[in-house]
């Protein structure tokens, strides 16, 4: 927190310094969130409220930001501690953008899901089902963006590398195997208790950081991305040995993407391409890697949007997600397909939104769904009710939190 | 007598003469003065848009927009951008419209929304939605090509004391929401005092009116308009606060990279 205080006193402060028309302006929002069980006992999963306080310094090709959140979460009393979601520094020319600083970047076209949208780390504490803007976690990098008309060139070089945030207890802890079961030669089959350890925590290294590069371009109505990253891998993967260590190894990716409309129809489509990813196996012959495998990894998704009438619009994804030269005894699946469908309404002046989303996954009969409503009562003041509704067997990726049916509240002001 | 009779003649050929003048005049010409009067290079507009619905209850925008007139006959038309300011809620959600000349080309368009950090392609062909809650459509917002609707002169109007031209515009596309509008032009301004919008089955839909127009460095602009939305039973005024005209804007502005920004810097 001490090194967060320093980081927005020197940024403020340049940002100040720099801009000689300086103008500052405070903003953020107040938020209740209430979840609970759909079950007959109706308990509580999460009663928080939240202060969210932005402030802007900007004048002449300089800003500088500072996002706070301040949090009391009742269900969980260790999450009371304010945290500095973002810091960052702007400074702008008219073929050049710098942002330097603690920042979340946003990558992909995919609608709740993550290929291209990896830049920064994801807090999975209440799985999928927290606003985007609060499952990315911000890291600190340099971003610069060249700009010349329809292209720009992207630089990211990231020298803060920060794990997933996956919960392994509570209402939203990934289930993860408390023993594993061996073949060993002669002694025959042995069951040997899993001991998991703690995974590191942020870490600075200006030598090891990540690097990532973006080209967008626009020709024939057509926006086109090509990304390239060399990054650690946010998920942990076990070196596996008497005890398991969470490991993050180094990969490439490869990424595109594009949208283009057609008519009253947007297709949008998004690829990634890991060269070499690594995954948990029961591989005897992986003993000595820590029962680590590496193999290509692929992703993709092509969507379409539909207005279906001016005040309700259609989207809809496939996503296909696939281990290459895949081996038995790799824990993960072969082959991930999942279908998304997205109707969200727009009435009485867009004050009243409805949305319902259904993210399928026809390989493991597994889903998640979400309906709720949002109603913007008056400027600036918005509720939003809906439920939640995930099912699948115990050992599917929406199917783990099956008993996590909720319905839930969110009473939100912004200033 | 003679000398009376000349007089006579003089005046009805100068009526004649004047009258077939504006008789040459078509719907068109009109159509083509009022966008050649509004066709600044540069424009820098800041409004506040009331949206009052049925109850009278209303809501607020504050709207920051900058637009740029390319005119490429093969090419870029109009170049938009729209950033919202007020309410806080969606503040930072910006709009990019590239029109073109070509009216079977749709408009290129995308919307940043700050709550996603992305930059999302909407369609274009969606001229007809209603612009984030308010009754004017991205249409109604600027960059409708002069020739995708056909304009016939409907006569001479005096509305409010002021006189007008009335034009009757078609959309040549036959899925627009409206059937037709009809436009009162001022006629020594060329800027619309009144325009009324007939749904496809030809009923009055929406009617906006100008009351406040103002000169900005040799441009007749509307400070304030009423746009009210008979179907919907509601209303949106239009107060520009602040405009310039012709003054230099960076292209740059026109990016998707100056939308991600979230507002002009």
């Amino acid at each position: 927190m001490k090194r967060a205080a320093i980081w927005t006193a020197v940024i403020l402060t340049i940002g100040l310094i720099g801009s000689a028309r300086a103008q500052m302006d405070f903003h953020g929002f107040v938020l209740n969130q209430d979840m609970f069980r759909e079950s007959e006992s109706l308990d509580a999963m999460l009663i928080r409220n939240r202060l969210r306080l932005n402030t802007e310094i900007s004048g002449d090709n300089v800003a500088a930001y500072a996002s706070l959140d301040i949090t009391n979460d009742i269900t969980d009393t260790t999450t009371t501690l304010p945290n500095l979601r973002e810091v960052y520094l702007d400074i702008y020319s008219d073929w050049l953008d710098l942002r330097i600083g603690k920042q979340q970047v946003v990558w992909g076209k995919t609608d709740g899901y993550f290929i291209n949208d990896i830049v920064n780390p994801l807090d999975l504490s209440y799985f999928l089902l927290q606003d985007f803007d609060d499952i990315r976690m911000a890291t600190t990098m340099l971003n610069a963006k060249l700009h010349r008309g329809n292209n720009s060139l992207e630089m990211l070089i990231i020298p803060e590398f920060k794990p997933i945030n996956l919960l392994f207890e509570g209402d939203w802890g990934y289930q993860r195997p408390d023993s594993q079961t061996i073949t060993v030669p002669i002694v025959g089959n042995l069951t040997i208790p899993m001991n998991y350890l703690d995974d590191v925590q942020a870490q600075f290294s200006l030598r090891k950081a990540e690097l990532g590069l973006r080209f967008n371009t626009f020709f024939f109505g057509t926006d086109l991305s090509l990304i390239y990253l060399k990054i650690r891998e946010d998920r942990p993967v076990y070196f596996t040995q008497i005890q398991l260590t969470p490991t993050h190894p180094w990969q490439s990716f490869f990424g595109l993407s594009f949208s283009k409309p057609w008519g009253t129809f947007v297709f949008r489509g998004e690829g990634g391409y890991y060269p070499e990813r690594h995954f948990n196996t029961a591989d005897q012959a992986c003993l000595a890697d820590g029962m680590i495998i590496a193999k290509p990894f692929s992703q993709l998704m092509l969507g379409a949007d539909y207005q279906l009438s001016s005040a309700l619009d259609l989207s809809v994804q496939g996503i296909n997600e696939r281990i290459l030269d895949y081996e038995s005894g790799i824990q993960n699946d072969e082959n991930v397909m999942i279908v998304t469908l997205m109707l969200r309404g727009h009435f009485l002046s867009e004050t009243v939104s409805p949305l319902f989303f259904l993210m399928n996954n026809f390989e493991d009969h597994s889903m998640l769904m979400r309906m709720s409503i949002d109603w913007n009562y008056a400027d600036n003041f918005t509720i939003m009710a809906g439920a939640d509704f995930l099912n699948g067997k115990s050992d599917t990726v929406f199917g783990m939190y099956d008993d996590n049916d909720n319905v839930f509240l969110k009473v939100k002001y912004s200033f | 007598m003679k000398k009376y009779f000349f007089s006579g003649l003089v005046l009805m050929l100068l009526v004649v003469f004047s009258d077939s003048s504006f008789a040459q005049l078509t719907g068109r010409d009109i159509m083509l003065k009022v966008e050649n009067q509004q066709d600044v290079k540069t424009r820098q507009v800041k409004s506040k848009m009331i949206l009052v619905n049925k109850q009278n209850k209303t809501r607020e925008r504050d709207v920051l927009q900058y637009s740029k007139s390319v005119n490429d006959p093969k090419g870029i038309d109009d170049k938009i951008l729209v950033f919202f300011e007020y309410p806080a809620d969606i503040r930072g959600t910006g709009l990019l419209m590239i029109s073109y000349s070509d009216p079977k080309k749709d408009d290129d368009r995308w919307l940043y929304l700050p709550a996603l950090k992305k930059v999302r392609r909407i369609a274009g062909e969606s001229k007809n939605e209603y612009f984030m809650g308010t009754d004017f459509t991205y249409d109604d917002m600027g960059g409708r090509g002069i020739d995708q609707d056909t304009h016939k002169l409907l006569g001479e109007e005096t509305v409010d004391g002021v006189k007008c031209y009335k034009i009757e515009s078609i959309p040549v596309d036959s899925k627009d929401i409206y059937s037709k509008k009809v436009g009162w032009v001022i006629a020594d301004k060329w800027v619309h005092l009144k325009v009324d919008f007939y749904d496809r089955k030809g009923q009055l839909m929406k009617s906006m009116k100008a009351t406040d127009i103002r000169n900005v460095s040799g441009v007749w602009l509307q400070f304030n308009l009423e746009m009210t939305n008979f179907a919907e039973n509601h209303k949106t005024i239009l107060k520009i606060s602040e405009a310039k005209t012709n003054e230099p804007i960076n292209d740059q502005i026109f990016t998707t990279t100056a939308l991600e920004r979230g507002g002009i810097k």
